[in-house]
């Protein structure tokens, strides 16, 4: 059989002869998913590889079970609704926290500094879009320090900060802020001058252009960096957690790292990757409802 | 007749792109747009018709002579002078009403009469049934409808048209024609409309200019009256394919190509 990987025949009627990516890629990507997960659990049935380094898909499934407190929050539930009459099972969690606690404050850190981020960037961008002196005084420090990687300067986050909340909201801060902004300054350049023009022989005024034509016009770009932003936001987090932080999900992973529960570290991984995924999808739905017009003009 | 808009010898010089000098964009151009008047602008590319369009609107100030609006300087642009462009300028973030309305959203007029007067100016491009359509579901030329009703809708006392047909094709390039001439007839505004098409200019204008390159200027002024004939009749092919018509086309497009022009 040849398998046509880069095939230029027509899959279906309408398709373009050519055009590349064709098709769907929903059920392949299934299939991929299935073989990498079948994978992982033949592996560990057969015990090819210790736990310490691959521990088995039902060795995660149950840390999650002990950590969230299923148990627990389930004979909760019945008490409520008055099935038992007292809760018998001990929540244990994770480093003296449940499941649902690490990942709030994680969610909360992420979340707080990239709204910090998108109240600045938004503004700091379309400045340097709209004016040479924004530009000029914000591009070189953006440019300086967009390269670098968070853990290079996390240590200079812990001198001047210290050890608290406001050093890590920092370090996600600044992963957050380079891309919103650099976004929202390219997102000036998509308005057309026919459209400032329209708006000024419309008796605009410059705040109304700015306002009223060019925000708009930049808003498909915005929501753009933004998404990545909330992207590099959860990168960052475990190293903004790996400084004295009680609890979060890089807390978690790297408490277990340490006691080597190999199954704790896969647990929280898969935990960050699912919420970092539910995100984007929401960014998608939100993007899709306020800039339907992307694309289409 | 009063002269609604004015051109005291204006000039515009650019510098050019590379090395030393400078194009001559516009040179010495006299020129007064009379009330009423719909005046079409002709001419091969770079003769500077864009330039003196722009300079009218107020988006370029000229580097000599003046500009002046019922005797007042002109010095930027402004709602006395309306602009439809040739593409690109209807924001895709509002509907065909809410464009429509956007200049009198700018002046802060209140929500009603704005949709009020935004509905009468739909109604006079034909518009009317697509109130609430987004503009990227539009087709060419019902976007450029919405940009001459939202040109309208902040009442100029002139509408700057710069080749506003020029990327459609031809089929609705006639019917909206016919229909800019008609919303000339019941509005009475003066109109500045720029094409390269011949017989574009000889059908809608009452006034041609035909204008030549380096430098840029007017060479040869026309008034015509085939827009009446079109009033009157209702047919614009037969006024198209009549003999006059086609002598003055002719004569036009020697002129164009710096031929003599036949006897």
């Amino acid at each position: 059989m040849k398998l046509a990987i880069f095939s230029r025949s027509n899959t279906g009627p309408v398709d373009q002869y050519g055009a590349p990516g064709l098709g769907k890629s929903t059920a392949i990507s299934a299939v991929t998913i299935v073989v990498i997960l079948g994978g992982w659990w033949l592996v560990t049935y057969l015990e090819l590889i210790r736990p310490l380094f691959l521990p088995s898909p039902e060795a995660v499934i149950q840390k999650f079970g002990r950590i969230a407190c299923t148990d627990y929050y389930f004979e909760q539930l019945l008490v409520f609704l008055g099935a038992r009459a007292e809760v018998e099972a001990v929540c244990h969690g994770f480093s003296d926290h449940a499941l649902h606690e690490h990942i709030l404050w994680s969610l909360y850190r992420v979340f707080a500094s990239f709204f910090l981020a998108v109240i600045t960037a938004v503004p700091i961008g379309i400045a340097m879009g709209m004016s040479r002196y924004a530009r000029g005084v914000f591009d070189p420090p953006i440019e300086f320090y967009r390269p670098i990687p968070p853990l290079a300067y996390l240590p200079l986050t812990i001198i001047w900060f210290g050890i608290g909340e406001g050093g890590k909201l920092f370090l996600i801060f600044l992963a957050c802020f380079a891309p919103i902004a650099i976004n929202a300054r390219a997102g000036v350049r998509s308005v057309s001058i026919e459209q400032i023009h329209a708006a000024y022989s419309m008796g605009a005024t410059g705040q109304q252009v700015i306002r009223q034509v060019v925000l708009k016009a930049a808003l498909p770009e915005i929501l753009t960096g933004m998404r990545v932003a909330i992207a590099f936001g959860w990168t960052t987090l475990v190293a903004a957690e790996m400084v004295a932080a009680q609890a979060g999900i890089g807390v978690m992973v790297l408490n277990a790292a340490r006691f080597l529960a190999t199954d704790i570290v896969f647990l929280g991984i898969v935990v960050i990757g699912a919420v970092a995924f539910v995100f984007d999808l929401i960014m998608r739905r939100i993007e899709r409802a306020l800039v339907p017009w992307k694309g289409k003009v | 007749m009063t002269a609604v808009i004015s051109l005291d010898h204006v000039g515009m010089e650019f510098p050019a792109l590379q090395g030393l000098g400078s194009v001559q964009a516009l040179q010495d151009v006299d020129f007064e747009f009379r009330e009423n008047e719909f005046v079409v602008a002709l001419g091969a590319s770079g003769c500077g018709k864009t330039t003196l369009l722009n300079v009218i609107a107020g988006f370029l100030s000229p580097t000599s002579g003046a500009i002046m609006h019922k005797g007042e300087p002109v010095s930027g642009p402004g709602r006395d002078r309306g602009v439809v462009f040739q593409k690109h300028a209807l924001l895709p973030w509002l509907n065909v009403i809410e464009n429509t309305e956007f200049g009198l959203k700018l002046q802060g007029v209140a929500a009603a009469e704005r949709r009020a007067r935004a509905r009468d100016n739909l109604a006079l491009v034909g518009l009317s049934d697509f109130e609430n359509y987004p503009i990227y579901q539009l087709s060419g030329g019902m976007q450029q409808r919405v940009g001459l009703a939202r040109a309208l809708t902040c009442d100029p006392d002139m509408l700057l048209m710069d080749e506003p047909l020029g990327a459609l094709d031809a089929f609705t390039r006639e019917n909206i024609q016919e229909l800019i001439l008609d919303v000339w007839r019941k509005t009475g505004k003066v109109v500045f409309f720029i094409t390269h098409s011949v017989e574009e200019a000889l059908f809608m204008a009452t006034r041609l200019i035909v204008m030549s390159p380096r430098p840029g200027r007017i060479t040869h002024e026309y008034d015509l009256d085939f827009y009446n004939r079109f009033f009157e009749t209702g047919n614009a092919r037969q006024i198209k394919s009549s003999p006059d018509f086609i002598k003055v086309r002719e004569e036009i497009l020697s002129i164009i190509h710096g031929e003599e022009i036949p006897e």
